[in-house]
């Protein structure tokens, strides 16, 4: 009885440590805000010129994420185009100040699971999985790093 | 009194399922199971090679990413038309989706002047390799854009600046030699050109030991240590 206690006290600890620090990911996680399908421009000029890289059709998709906090807003852009890798795209995080903007991270980032997308709709999901497709990218606490699943970025090298 | 010995084999249970089920996770799928669906014999082994990192015909990662090579949505978006499910049940499609995958690739390394690589000797973590195509390929999954990750490299030819490593720090050059000496010639539509030994004074240069050297009796010049 006295084991039976004693997992139930870890696991006890356990979830109460998971649901803080799932909070705590909560107040830095960017949202969803919109997906531009196979356009070809993007409608919000994160993306231009060679940049845009288009798929053989000429098109190509951008899906955008947002972050509101006291000083700035964030902006996220990850564009669906001929440089992506299998597991990654061309992505930007975007600083927003005053109706200026700073592209603060300009890397190749794990793709992002649309939201509204019905061909994943139906995908059975584990809770990591159910997790990033909700909040894939977020910022630490002391805001210097992006976090995308697994990878981190430095901010920095900025490029107005 | 019984509950101790019952949560123990509970753990020691889920213990193994988790070990079970991780290594069933990143095994990938074989030469011999990717040919069975369609991958050219010749090209199997590269195949296999990256499949042993990526997944299972029916593996979906915690990314959402699918299949035996790990197509992530933009990717299985761009390749393939079904659902998800019918992805995961269709090894098939997987093959063939992957095929036209990797040829984009090798066209797009083309496209930018990544192939120049070609020959050129590559080190990273200790082992050193001599880039070629098949390492190409597998660079690739850094991408093949013009400001990717192997394209920063073939500018600097460092393996250790920050901009040929990805978000989790792994260089570029890691998978140019992990990808090198296969035959990836179904993908790039050109006849493999694999350095291994054929004769006498043949060597890898990964090892520089002589592959086949011939008996001092046979050998029509001898030449020691001290003679160089």
């Amino acid at each position: 009885m006295s084991g039976l206690r004693l997992l139930a006290g870890v696991l006890a600890v356990v979830t109460s440590v998971m649901l803080v620090d799932t909070g705590s990911a909560a107040e830095t996680s960017f949202s969803y805000k919109i997906s531009y399908r196979n356009v070809t421009s993007d409608p919000d000029g994160i993306w231009s010129g060679k940049d845009l890289s288009t798929l053989s059709n000429g098109t190509v998709t951008i899906h955008e994420y947002r972050l509101s906090t006291p000083q700035s807003e964030w902006l996220i852009s990850q564009i669906w185009n001929a440089d992506c890798s299998g597991a990654t795209c061309p992505t930007r995080l975007v600083r927003i100040e005053g109706g200026r903007r700073t592209v603060v991270v300009d890397d190749m980032m794990r793709q992002v699971i649309p939201p509204d997308d019905p061909r994943f709709a139906a995908m059975s999901r584990s809770r990591e999985l159910a997790a990033f497709a909700q909040h894939p990218f977020s910022l630490s606490q002391d805001r210097k790093t992006l976090i995308n699943g697994d990878y981190r970025f430095e901010l920095g090298g900025a490029k107005p | 009194m019984t509950a101790r010995p019952r949560v123990r084999s509970a753990f020691r249970k889920a213990g193994l399922f988790l070990s079970l089920t991780a290594t069933a996770a990143f095994a990938g799928e074989s030469a011999t199971s990717l040919v069975g669906a369609g991958m050219p014999a010749n090209c199997a082994d590269f195949a296999a090679k990256v499949s042993s990192s990526e997944g299972n015909f029916g593996t979906t990662n915690q990314y959402g990413c699918l299949g035996a090579f790990q197509f992530c949505p933009g990717t299985f978006n761009r390749y393939y038309n079904g659902s998800a499910q019918s992805f995961l049940n269709d090894p098939s499609a997987q093959v063939a989706s992957w095929t036209k995958y990797e040829q984009d690739s090798w066209a797009q390394a083309q496209n930018n002047g990544l192939t120049s690589l070609v020959g050129q000797q590559v080190c990273s973590g200790g082992q050193c390799a001599t880039i070629d195509q098949s390492a190409i390929l597998m660079a690739c999954q850094f991408g093949c854009g013009a400001k990717g990750k192997l394209a920063n490299y073939a500018a600097s030819g460092d393996c250790n600046s920050g901009n040929v490593k990805d978000g989790n720090g792994v260089s570029v050059c890691s998978y140019l030699v992990r990808g090198a000496g296969y035959d990836a010639s179904c993908f790039t539509g050109q006849a493999a050109c694999l350095q291994g030994p054929t004769g006498p004074g043949d060597f890898p240069t990964s090892t520089g030991t002589a592959a086949n050297p011939p008996t001092s009796s046979a050998a029509s010049i001898i030449v020691r240590p001290t003679d160089i």
